[in-house]
């Protein structure tokens, strides 16, 4: 469940006024666009709309509410709670994750020395991912991801805005609480966004099950070890495979027993095998499991699910 | 002997106001110490775990004494409720109601209001930088306070004395 006062509390005074008197679902609001002198958007059920003076949802521009330059200042001091000072490396990246897990994207001038960004500044764009915590969606997975008391390497792939994170949320904790066939298991999260676990002051705001330990805001390769060492967990679970240095701690992870459960930005298998990142592991046969998402339907939607040789075991509709 | 007894009553209240003016002068002093060892575990906080406003009120707050831990840990939850529209005007409310309790002085106010205005804007150095500022005034305040104060009490009470005698010459 979005809590609703919660998230309006990040919004400038006029629009949080606007979100608050609205009638549309939070559950079902996926982003919220704010751009200096432009209409205010949402995406809303997977289709853009625009939001009038009153919280009235519309099909197009004319008599939408338009954001101003002091409003998207206002709402970087509610965002960062007065404090951008500690968000300093977050925003070079271009986005900061809030208390719930929800990430705001940034963007205006980039700050740059050399050939490093050091900073951003007159920002002008927020664009809000709202995160949605939705248990037992991982239900139709699990059995493909646990089954006879063993988890299966698993890499889900999926398009941006398709609910990987999501899912792998869901998965986390139905294996750290343990469900059907299979017993609870210790599960490491290394979440370097802050989007799985939606952390505040170090604990989970999201529900990640009773068994999980989490390392928020720590970059993942350095995590997953981090994990090994200290909380010896069963299973490992990342988001966002981005480099090789994660790859390489990957591949220490499953030398050590650890059984991961990760994500991908990707279409198809094959669209992941085309990418040098994650060819040798495919070709390895590193991840017994690949769930691949689209929107088709609904966000999350499970489009095939593949074991390792490539063979597929689940397919939408068949 | 009554006017004996007043006059007695009336040179040992003034006396108790200029004893009691002195030891304010002392009291605040103190707050003065007291602002600048908080302000050095704000900037701890700050600089050591890059904690946002909010965070580090609140663990300042908890390791402070009366009245300051009301006055850190009341911005720490306005900061968290997000219903100002600054930081800098959460700081002066709670400045205007908390430490109008405690002796010190307009000037004494005004100058740690001024450090609101750029906490929580730009970098984490700018930060730090602000604190220590502050902390630099602070520390010169302190030692001009410290300087004047044996030769303002001494004064005070001489002022005490003298004025309840004054007041009983012009009164018999």
């Amino acid at each position: 469940m979005i809590k609703k006062d919660e998230l309006v509390k990040i919004f400038p005074i006029e629009i949080r006024k606007i979100l608050i008197n609205s009638k549309f679902n939070f559950e079902l609001l996926q982003e919220v666009r704010l751009r200096v002198n432009g209409p205010l958007i949402v995406i809303y059920e997977g289709r853009e709309l625009f939001v009038g003076k009153g919280g009235v949802l519309l099909q197009n521009e004319s008599g939408s509410y338009i954001v101003s330059k002091d409003e998207v200042k206002e709402m970087l001091g509610y965002i960062s709670s007065y404090s951008l000072y500690a968000f300093e490396d977050e925003i070079k990246q271009g986005f900061i994750t809030i208390q719930g897990g929800h990430r705001i994207g940034i963007a205006g001038k980039t700050v740059v020395e050399g050939e490093a960004i050091t900073g951003l500044k007159y920002i002008s764009y927020i664009n809000v991912r709202i995160s949605h915590e939705i248990k037992g969606c991982a239900n139709k997975v699990i059995p493909y991801v646990a089954n006879n008391n063993v988890v299966h390497h698993c890499l889900i792939i999926s398009p941006p805005r398709c609910g990987k994170t999501t899912l792998l949320r869901d998965i986390i904790r139905q294996i750290s609480n343990g469900m059907n066939g299979v017993l609870g298991q210790t599960v490491g999260v290394v979440d370097e966004r802050s989007e799985i676990g939606g952390c505040y002051m170090g604990v989970a705001v999201n529900d990640l099950g009773i068994r999980t330990d989490v390392l928020d805001c720590c970059p993942k390769a350095k995590g997953m070890l981090m994990l090994i060492r200290s909380m010896s967990p069963r299973v490992i679970a990342i988001d966002e495979i981005g480099d090789y240095e994660d790859v390489k701690a990957i591949e220490a992870v499953i030398n050590c027993g650890c059984k991961l459960l990760a994500t991908v930005h990707g279409s198809s298998i094959e669209d992941i095998k085309n990418k040098p990142l994650l060819q040798k592991m495919i070709t390895e046969k590193i991840f017994e499991r690949y769930i691949v998402l689209n929107n088709n339907r609904q966000i999350g939607n499970i489009k095939e699910i593949f074991d390792e040789r490539g063979t597929i075991i689940y397919r939408e509709g068949a | 002997m009554l006017k004996i007894v007043g006059a007695i009553l009336v040179i040992a209240a003034t006396t108790g106001i200029g004893v009691t003016a002195g030891r304010d002068l002392k009291v605040r002093l103190d707050n003065l110490r007291y602002i600048k060892k908080l302000m050095l575990m704000l900037r701890g906080e700050i600089k050591y775990l890059k904690a946002p406003l909010g965070e580090a009120f609140f663990n300042v707050g908890n390791r402070a004494k009366a009245p300051f831990c009301e006055f850190f840990n009341k911005i720490a939850l306005e900061i968290e409720s997000l219903e100002s529209e600054s930081f800098y005007v959460i700081w002066c409310k709670y400045i205007d109601e908390e430490l109008n309790k405690i002796q010190l002085n307009k000037r004494d106010c005004l100058t740690l209001k001024r450090v609101g205005e750029h906490l929580g804007y730009m970098d984490k150095e700018m930060q730090l930088g602000m604190i220590d500022l502050y902390v630099e005034q602070l520390e010169e305040e302190i030692i001009i306070s410290k300087d004047s104060m044996q030769e303002k009490i001494r004064i005070y009470n001489c002022l005490g004395v003298v004025a309840g005698i004054f007041a009983v010459l012009i009164t018999i």
